[in-house]
């Protein structure tokens, strides 16, 4: 039986870090993804202020098949990724997940309805102004953090 | 030295990354562990043949329309032998002062 030396474990360890790494680099949500989104959050914003029947259904037309169509290029490209591990993401990245959606839409719909009651005109755009913004910024910060969470739930970096 | 927990089957090195990989996942692509891992097909296939045979890997073959699609995952056993693995490679680095601890 041969022997494994403290240095030869490191190295094993370090090798199982980079396979888990490649699985952590492969699942991440594009940046290209977050501007799609925010871009015809935007232009529903935009339409619903306007108002008329033909821009609004227009745009919400438009939003569906463009956000549809890339969210459906996303997923034919993380299909051919893996699935990764629930123990991978763990309750911190759910919860980081869980509290992105709820501070997006939920200072959407307190913007817009704030201004609206307030009186101040074209609510609706600015409430998607900012959320197009949060997905923007937000959306990559939120897929580095989960990247860093991911990592370090990864095998061989735990005590 | 070895550790308790040290697996020989799960310690060569390509069969190491592949299970490192796979511990990481659900499922994953044959064509993901290939190219992830720069393996030739013949290389990967023996690995995950000699995997499947210890008990430690499912594999999965399906069409996708008429292509076949094979994916393979860790079973209950290949997980638990590969923290006791990684375990037992920790404590082999443990005692020479180097960190293993959370990034």
């Amino acid at each position: 039986m041969s022997t494994v030396e403290p240095h030869d474990a490191a190295r094993s360890l370090a090798d199982i870090r980079q396979a888990q790494d490649a699985v952590v680099a492969a699942v991440a949500i594009p940046g290209w993804y977050w501007a799609a989104v925010a871009l015809m959050t935007l232009v529903v914003g935009v339409a619903a202020d306007d108002g008329r029947p033909a821009v609004v259904g227009g745009a919400v037309v438009s939003c569906v098949l463009f956000v549809g169509a890339a969210t459906i290029a996303l997923i034919f490209g993380l299909l051919r990724r893996p699935r990764i591990h629930h123990d991978l993401l763990g309750r911190d990245g759910a919860l980081t997940i869980g509290v992105f959606v709820i501070a997006v839409v939920g200072s959407s719909l307190a913007i817009g309805f704030g201004l609206r009651t307030a009186g101040i005109g074209r609510p609706a755009t600015v409430a998607t102004a900012v959320t197009a913004a949060e997905l923007v910024v937000g959306g990559p910060l939120v897929m580095r953090r989960l990247t860093r969470i991911m990592r370090s739930n990864s095998a061989g970096t735990s005590e | 030295m070895k550790a308790d927990g040290f697996d020989e089957l799960i310690h060569a090195p390509t069969r190491l990354s592949i299970v490192s990989l796979l511990a990481a996942t659900e499922w994953a692509d044959f064509k993901f562990i290939r190219d992830s891992l720069d393996l030739s097909d013949s290389a990967l296939s023996k690995q995950l043949a000699i995997l499947e045979d210890a008990g430690y890997l499912q594999i999965r073959r399906a069409f996708v329309g008429k292509r076949p699609r094979t994916s393979a995952r860790l079973t209950r056993d290949g997980r638990s032998a590969f923290d006791r693995h990684v375990a037992a490679l920790q404590a082999l680095v443990a005692p020479s002062g180097r960190s293993v601890a959370k990034r």
